[in-house]
């Protein structure tokens, strides 16, 4: 476990490295909360709710899904795919660490670095803009929320590296990749509402883990979903992690024999 | 029992090939052609602990295929093979905290923060206690004499200074055997002399088996005192570094500047490089250039004589031309 938390801790530190990207990067949050702000004011224009939000949950609601989305998951298939195709994989295979464990750690460290910053500009908006943030007020739904993330964070690295490594057997994931991306806008509901799909098809996305990923934490978090819902999620949330986490080491143990290292 | 032991190794990779042009790519998409390619055949090799070998061959001759194979990185075709009472690519743990490998072109280093952040990293990766990381560290940074450079980013660093580096973060585990491809390359003259003296006094003072591999021959020469030849997937040498030199380095270049004009003619048998009335340079075979030499002192007026094995690039060419050579795997190794 030290080993990864220390994998995660050198990514953390990749991440502030340069004092002017860093700069931008909190302005650009605080930007973000300034321009949901502005924008949802004018939606709102004097009305209580929107869709049952109140404008502080809306932008509460914001801010944190702004941030999980900012964790870059699907980068992993890129990198790992990359790498095979590239041969520079082979740097994961000689160090004394697992891939899938590896790509979780450092994911997990660049998104210390977002989380602070998502803090960072709550807190600052809050303070100098009088923005007022609306969050739960119950401890366990906040906790609920922390480890909904965690493990929605576990599954989708361990997703996009299963389909990172599928490059071991077909040299291009491309197909695979624009696949999922599909899958994931149709499942989270980007693609079409998901109150406009049938109640079967909508009890069968339940069951699925990409709600639980973004949605659902940001919407605890805020308190604007029941803690029951939370743990329904995270429950199927955990499943699926574990699945995935089988998946990929079955796979890439199975796989990783066909990897030619590039170059004779 | 060996450190690395191979019988009959073989790795194949099947190749896509595609004829040329845009015709070509269409046709391959319904009929696609491959061709097996045999990148190392039926190899045997001993390694015993403390050993320092060099792995030389031309481009393309199979000698990463074949570090890939003892790293276990990639995995054979067929044959055995042991390095560390493992087979490789299982990827154990285990197996993985024995062994270190180093490639000139490809780092272990993270670019934008500090070796010392890196070194931190490897300490946990590798589980090094406190004590032999400390000790470790301040070991290899008096040798390399690198303390200066422990705290600044690595992408600020020349080549050279990240070699050592390198060499540092793959040592601090003590690793029993270490892999080293082309680790000179891109260096300058004084670098690479440094780190030959760096990688001499890591094999002795710490019993640390080496295998490297190096376009230059000047590094397996002056390290190895064994070597293996690989041409064409198979070996074609496995003994003595010096043997070989000898069994290939069979001439002497003579540079000689006459103190005044001559009709000088170098000696039947000799192979002209340069003549001029105050100057001349041949090459002869080894046996005659003493005799020789001493010849031309007694007869000509001389300003200067140098007498120089001749240059490693043409025996090393002569080396790699030759299929057969006399294989003294049983013999030496």
């Amino acid at each position: 476990m030290r080993k990864y938390m220390e994998v995660a801790k050198i990514f953390f530190k990749t991440q502030i490295v340069y004092r002017f990207d860093v700069s931008l990067t909190a302005l650009s949050v605080i930007w973000r909360v300034m321009f949901a702000y502005i924008m949802w004011g004018a939606i709102f224009d004097g009305r209580e709710t929107v869709g049952g939000f109140t404008f502080q949950a809306m932008l509460s609601y914001y801010v944190i899904s702004s941030f999980l989305a900012a964790i870059d998951t699907a980068g992993v298939s890129g990198e790992v795919s990359a790498r095979i195709r590239g041969g520079t994989f082979a740097k994961y295979m000689v160090i004394p660490t697992h891939p899938l464990k590896h790509f979780l750690a450092q994911t997990f460290g660049a998104a210390g670095y977002y989380a602070i910053f998502s803090i960072i500009a709550a807190i600052a908006c809050a303070l100098l803009f009088r923005v007022d943030m609306m969050f739960s007020e119950n401890p366990a739904q906040i906790a609920l929320a922390g480890v909904m993330i965690i493990a929605g964070t576990t599954f989708m690295v361990s997703y996009h590296f299963f389909i990172g490594i599928l490059a071991f057997k077909f040299q291009d994931v491309g197909f695979f990749l624009h696949l999922q991306g599909s899958v994931i806008e149709f499942a989270t509901g980007a693609a079409v509402p998901l109150a406009l799909l049938p109640v079967n098809a909508r009890a069968v996305l339940r069951f699925l883990p990409f709600t639980y990923v973004t949605y659902m934490p940001a919407m605890l978090i805020t308190g604007q979903a029941e803690a029951s819902e939370g743990v329904f999620g995270l429950s199927a949330l955990c499943c699926w992690a574990a699945v995935m986490a089988v998946i990929c080491c079955f796979t890439y143990n199975r796989l990783r024999v066909r990897f030619d290292g590039v170059g004779i | 029992m060996s450190l690395i032991h191979t019988k009959d190794l073989t790795k194949t990779f099947r190749i896509f090939e595609k004829e040329p042009g845009l015709t070509g790519s269409v046709k391959s998409l319904f009929n696609r052609k491959f061709i097996d390619k045999t990148a190392v055949a039926n190899f045997d090799l001993c390694v015993e602990q403390g050993e320092f070998i060099g792995l030389i061959g031309p481009n393309g001759s199979g000698k990463t295929t074949l570090v890939k194979m003892l790293t276990g990185i990639i995995a054979p075709s067929s044959g055995e093979i042991s390095v560390l009472g493992f087979y490789p690519n299982k990827l154990e743990t285990l197996f993985k905290k024995q062994y270190a490998v180093v490639m000139g072109q490809k780092s272990q280093l993270f670019f934008e923060l500090t070796p010392m952040d890196t070194f931190r990293l490897f300490k946990e990766l590798y589980g090094i206690p406190e004590k032999t990381y400390k000790r470790n560290v301040d070991d290899f940074v008096e040798l390399f004499g690198v303390s200066e450079l422990l705290n600044v980013q690595v992408r600020t660093l020349s080549l050279g200074e990240r070699m050592k580096l390198e060499l540092i973060a793959a040592l601090l585990h003590n690793p029993g055997l270490l892999f080293l491809d082309e680790p000179t390359i891109g260096l300058d003259a004084a670098t690479q002399r440094n780190m030959r003296g760096f990688l001499r006094e890591v094999n002795s003072r710490k019993s640390t088996t080496i295998i490297l591999t190096s376009h230059y021959m000047e590094d397996v020469r002056t390290l190895c005192p064994r070597c293996v030849v690989i041409n064409g997937g198979k070996k074609i040498y496995d003994g003595g570094t010096d043997s070989l030199f000898d069994m290939y380095q069979s001439r002497k270049k003579i540079t000689i500047t006459f103190g005044r004009e001559t009709d000088f003619i170098p000696p039947e048998g000799a192979e002209t490089l340069e003549r001029s009335p105050y100057r001349a340079v041949f090459i002869l075979p080894k046996d005659q250039a003493g005799k020789i030499a001493a010849q031309i002192t007694r007869d000509y007026d001389i300003a200067d004589i140098s007498i120089e094995e001749e240059e490693i690039g043409k025996t090393v060419e002569k080396i790699y031309a030759a299929k057969g050579l006399n294989n003294e795997t049983e013999a030496g190794a």
